[in-house]
C-alpha cells in the first residue's frame, strides 16, 4: 500500500522543458551507477544534477541536498520518473519557503520509492517482459524476423514516453501523486499481462511440437517425450532459484547423461 | 566476405555489443538487448538476420524467466547472444530449414543450434563474473570520493555518471567482440572436432528450451493459474499448427 503524503502546493510551478528533457535523459540511466552498498544513491543525485544546475543551488544548499539523498534508493527504473517528478515539485516547494520539512521530502522519497518499485518490478519484470518478449518471439518466427524487433521498438518506445509523462503528472501533483499510484488499473495490467505472457507462450509451445512432429529427422516419440519432461521438470525442482541459464545447463548435463548412458 | 566487410562486421559487433550492454542495465533498458532482438541485431550486422533468429529465439525461451531486478544476480545474456550468433555466422554457420526454429526437428542437423545455445549459456555466466566486477567497482568510486559527493560536488557525481557509462559500453563491446573471436576462430575446425555422441546430445537441446519455459512462467506465476491457462493455449497451439500443416 502507498504511505498518503497530504498537500501538493501551487500547481502552477513548472520544470522548464530543457530542464525536464535532461531529468528524464538521465533517469533513463539511474541505475549506470548501481551499486550493492545504496542501489541506485548515486543515479538518483545524477537525475538531479541538471536541476541543481537548473535552479543555481548556492553550496550550502547543494550539501544539505546531497546529504538528504545519497542514503539507500532503490525503485524499478520504469516508474523512477513518479518519484523523481514528487521529489522535485517538494525540493521546488521547499526551495520557494513554503512548508515542506526534510521528513516529508524524505518519506516521500523512501514510500514512493518501494511502492513503485513493487508495482513496476510486478508489472513491468514479471509480467510484461515475458509478455511482449514472446509476442516477438512469435512474430518473428511466423510472420517475419523484422517484426520481433517491431514488437520491441513499440514497447522500447511506450515505456520512454511513460518515464517522460511520469515526470512530468508527478511534478505537476506533487505528493497526490500517489493518487495515480494506487489507481487499480496498475494491478488489472499487471494480472493482464500475465495471462497473455502464459498464453502466448504456451500457444508458442502447442504450435512448435505440432509443427516439428511430422519433421523427418524428428526424435523418436519416446525421447521427446523425456526432453519435454527434463525442460518442465527443471524450473519446478529448482523453483526460480537459478537463472534460465544454469537451468539449462543443468538440463545439458541430465540429456548428456540419458544419451550416453541409454 | 572481402575483407573490408569482415573489418566492417567486427567493428559492427562492437559497436552492437558496446550500445546492447548499456541498453541491458545501464540506460534506457529498451529490451532490445534481450537475446532475440540482439541477436537479430548481430545478425543484421554480419549480414544474416534471418539466420540469427534461430539461435536467439531459444536463448530467450532460456533467459524468459530471469528476473533482474535490485540486488539479484545479473548474468550477461546480452553479450553472449551477441558474440556467439556474431561469431558462428562469421565462423561459416549456415542454419538448415530456412531459418526456423523448427530446426530442432531437423535430427543431427540441430547440432551448430544446441551448441550455440550451450555456448551462449556459458558466456552468460562468465560475463555476470564482469558485471559485478563493475558494480563493485561503482561502490569503490563512490567511497573514494565520498565526502566530495556529500558536500554537494554535482560535478564529481556527473563525471562518476559518464565514467560508468563509458565501462558499461566498452565492457559490453570487448565482452561481445572477444567472444565472437573465439566462436569464429573455434567454429571452422568444430564440426571435425565434435564425436558423433556429442552432436546428438547437441541435437537434442533446442527442444528442451521451449518447455522450459512454459515452466519457469507456470513456476513464477503459480501453478494453479497457471496450468488451465497452458493447458487451454497448448491445446489451440497444437491446433492452429496441425490445421496449417
Amino acid at each position: 500500500m502507498v504511505a498518503r503524503v497530504s498537500g501538493g502546493g501551487d500547481r502552477t510551478r513548472t520544470l522548464s522543458r530543457s530542464t525536464r528533457r535532461r531529468i528524464w535523459w538521465r533517469c533513463l540511466g539511474l541505475q549506470a551507477t548501481w551499486n550493492n552498498q545504496r542501489m541506485q544513491n548515486l543515479g538518483l543525485l545524477a537525475v538531479l544534477s541538471p536541476w541543481v544546475r537548473g535552479r543555481g543551488l548556492d553550496a550550502d544548499r547543494r550539501r544539505r541536498l546531497a546529504r538528504r539523498h545519497v542514503v539507500y534508493f532503490n525503485t524499478n527504473p520504469y516508474l523512477a520518473g513518479y518519484v523523481v517528478g514528487g521529489l522535485l515539485r517538494l525540493e521546488d516547494d521547499r526551495r520557494e519557503g513554503d512548508d515542506v520539512p526534510e521528513a516529508l521530502v524524505t518519506g516521500f522519497r523512501d514510500s514512493l520509492s518501494r511502492a513503485c518499485g513493487a508495482i513496476g518490478d510486478e508489472l513491468f519484470w514479471l509480467a510484461l517482459r515475458p509478455m511482449v518478449l514472446t509476442l516477438a518471439l512469435v512474430a518473428g518466427w511466423l510472420v517475419a524476423w523484422p517484426l520481433a524487433l517491431v514488437v520491441v521498438g513499440l514497447f522500447a518506445g511506450a515505456e520512454l514516453w511513460l518515464r517522460w509523462r511520469g515526470l512530468w503528472l508527478a511534478y505537476r501533483l506533487g505528493p497526490d501523486v500517489v493518487d495515480v499510484l494506487a489507481r487499480p488499473g496498475w494491478y488489472r495490467a499487471v494480472a493482464w499481462a500475465r495471462r497473455l505472457a502464459l498464453g502466448l507462450t504456451g500457444f508458442l509451445a502447442g504450435y512448435y511440437f505440432a509443427g516439428g512432429l511430422g519433421g523427418a529427422g524428428a526424435p523418436p516419440v519416446g525421447q521427446l517425450v523425456a526432453l519435454v519432461v527434463i525442460g518442465l521438470g527443471i524450473p519446478i525442482i529448482t523453483r526460480q532459484r537459478r537463472a534460465g541459464e544454469t537451468q539449462f545447463l543443468v538440463g545439458v548435463l541430465i540429456v548428456a547423461g540419458s544419451v550416453l548412458l541409454f | 566476405m572481402s575483407g573490408l566487410e569482415l573489418w566492417l562486421a567486427w567493428g559492427g559487433v562492437a559497436l552492437v555489443g558496446a550500445l546492447l550492454a548499456l541498453d541491458e542495465t545501464s540506460l534506457a533498458q529498451t529490451w532490445l538487448s534481450q537475446p532475440l532482438p540482439a541477436a537479430l541485431l548481430a545478425g543484421l550486422v554480419v549480414g544474416e538476420p534471418a539466420a540469427a533468429l534461430v539461435p536467439g529465439f531459444f536463448m530467450q525461451l532460456i533467459v524468459l524467466g530471469n528476473l533482474p531486478v535490485g540486488a539479484a544476480s545479473t548474468l550477461d545474456a546480452t553479450s553472449a547472444t551477441v558474440g556467439v550468433v556474431a561469431g558462428a555466422l562469421i565462423g561459416g554457420w549456415n542454419p538448415p530449414e530456412g531459418g526456423s526454429p523448427l530446426v530442432a526437428f531437423s535430427g543431427e542437423a540441430a547440432w551448430p543450434v544446441g551448441l550455440q545455445m550451450v555456448l551462449m549459456a556459458l558466456a552468460s555466466l562468465a560475463g555476470g563474473r564482469l558485471i559485478q566486477l563493475q558494480r563493485q567497482a561503482h561502490l569503490a568510486w563512490k567511497l573514494a570520493a565520498y565526502r566530495r559527493i556529500r558536500d554537494g560536488d554535482f560535478t564529481m557525481v556527473d563525471r562518476l555518471h559518464r565514467k560508468a557509462l563509458v565501462v558499461a559500453a566498452a565492457r559490453g563491446g570487448a565482452m561481445s567482440l572477444l567472444i565472437a573471436a573465439v566462436v569464429a576462430i573455434g567454429w571452422s575446425w568444430s564440426g571435425d572436432a565434435v564425436p558423433a555422441a556429442g552432436r546428438e546430445i547437441l541435437a537434442r537441446l533446442p527442444l528442451v528450451a521451449v518447455p522450459l519455459a512454459v515452466a519457469t512462467l507456470s513456476e513464477r506465476f503459480g501453478h494453479p493459474r497457471a496450468v488451465p491457462v497452458l493447458v487451454v493455449t497448448v491445446g489451440l497451439g497444437l491446433a492452429a499448427g496441425w490445421w496449417l500443416a
